[in-house]
């Protein structure tokens, strides 16, 4: 059962895009997402923690704590083992299946975990920014910032070669 | 015509890079959402910048063996071809970490030693127009260039491995563990990479020709 469940729950981390639900998370006891946050936050490296990138994202969800996300990521890896193995979520199973999340995520897997974490906070941040704004780099599935991309690097090898050209004009004055 | 051919493959392999990577379908994934087309724009710009510095060192090497300039003068002009693919790699990740991750410089280790890594080649440019002597000049950067290569494998193979990164390939799996689930992809991604490289050979090799013409002039003065 532990190997079972331990697969399907890397089969899960690994696997990057899952939907979470809003509405199972109350049936959560509070408890564990407590612990579970906890244990996944805590642990996970300082240097993923403290970067600016985190730093921006809490100031996206405007002003909400980061800290009250998290849960529903890990909310989302539950219900994801439920559904699989019919796994229940009982009181008195729980202190088992906290000892199994914890010896089975390890540090990659947790980083797995944050991403999945900072895209539901990002799809969160849509949600709650109604406001539209005229910027046209976020439109279209942000397809314009590979359009600037690909312009960038064409007027640099353009400049460099412009250089190229002057060089050779003043090699000719010789 | 005929002897330039890999200079209009490199021009057939961008347009088809350019038609295919505005076209075909990606992944959908939440935050990158169509910037994941920059795997065929920005992420090639390093791995052109590596080859190019690779072939650097290479002639640095041959230079050293058999003290012919003409090999100088291309480690020179690959490794001006190297800083300019670097340059657009910062500035073109710039652009795309301020749309995905909320801020251009994030403190990503890949960003910090790619950083390096041109600041290190720079150095390589003010050491070689700081020696007068032709001779001596090529010497002293043929071996500073060797220095210079093992810091860029140091800062953008080794260094990011051992910090965890925003960006994809941290955990000891180069390119784009992420995404390689799609063989579509990489039928863009690596003509991309060599179209960008032979780009950056054809600049590198105008480069060369026009440092060689000008030391050519001033040895006639």
């Amino acid at each position: 059962m532990k190997v079972l469940l331990s697969i399907i729950l890397s089969l899960f981390l690994f696997s990057a895009s899952a939907e979470v639900n809003k509405d199972r998370l109350d049936a959560l006891p509070a408890e564990t997402k407590v612990f579970l946050f906890k244990d996944i936050y805590y642990n996970l490296p300082d240097s993923v923690e403290n970067s600016v990138f985190m730093d921006s994202l809490v100031a996206k969800t405007s002003n909400r704590n980061i800290k009250d996300f998290f849960p529903y990521v890990i909310e989302d890896v539950l219900l994801t083992m439920e559904n699989q193995v019919n796994f229940s979520l009982a009181e008195s199973d729980e202190k088992a299946f906290r000892k199994l999340i914890v010896d089975n995520i390890n540090s990659h897997q947790r980083s797995t975990l944050l991403n999945n974490f900072v895209k539901y906070i990002s799809s969160l941040a849509n949600d709650s920014n109604k406001v539209e704004m005229s910027s046209p780099l976020y439109k279209e599935g942000k397809v314009y910032v590979v359009v600037t991309v690909l312009s960038t690097i064409l007027l640099g090898i353009a400049l460099y070669l412009f250089s190229l050209q002057r060089k050779i004009g003043q090699l000719k004055k010789l | 015509m005929i002897k330039n051919w890999w200079k209009f493959l490199g021009v057939m392999l961008i347009l088809y890079v350019i038609y295919k990577g505005f076209t075909i379908d990606v992944p959908r994934l939440d935050v990158l959402n169509e910037t994941i087309r920059n795997l065929f724009f920005h992420v090639p710009m390093w791995f052109s910048m590596m080859l190019l510095l690779f072939l650097s060192v290479i002639y640095s090497v041959l230079f050293l063996a058999n003290n012919k300039l003409k090999n100088d003068n291309w480690a020179n002009a690959l490794s001006s071809g190297g800083i300019l693919f670097g340059s657009l790699g910062l500035v073109t990740g710039m652009i795309w970490g301020n749309f995905t991750w909320g801020t251009p410089w994030p403190n990503d280790p890949k960003i910090h030693g790619a950083a390096i890594t041109i600041l290190i080649y720079l150095a390589y440019k003010v050491l070689r127009n700081s020696v007068k002597d032709e001779n001596k000049q090529a010497r002293i950067a043929a071996v500073y260039n060797m220095f210079a290569f093992v810091m860029l494998v140091v800062f953008l193979v080794i260094y990011p491995r051992t910090q965890s990164s925003l960006h994809p390939g941290a955990e000891g799996n180069p390119g784009f563990n992420q995404y390689d689930l799609d063989s579509n992809l990489r039928m863009v991604f690596y003509p991309a990479v060599i179209g960008w490289f032979l780009i950056g050979l054809w600049v590198s090799q105008l480069t060369k020709r026009l440092n060689q013409k000008e030391q050519e002039l001033l040895e006639i003065e």
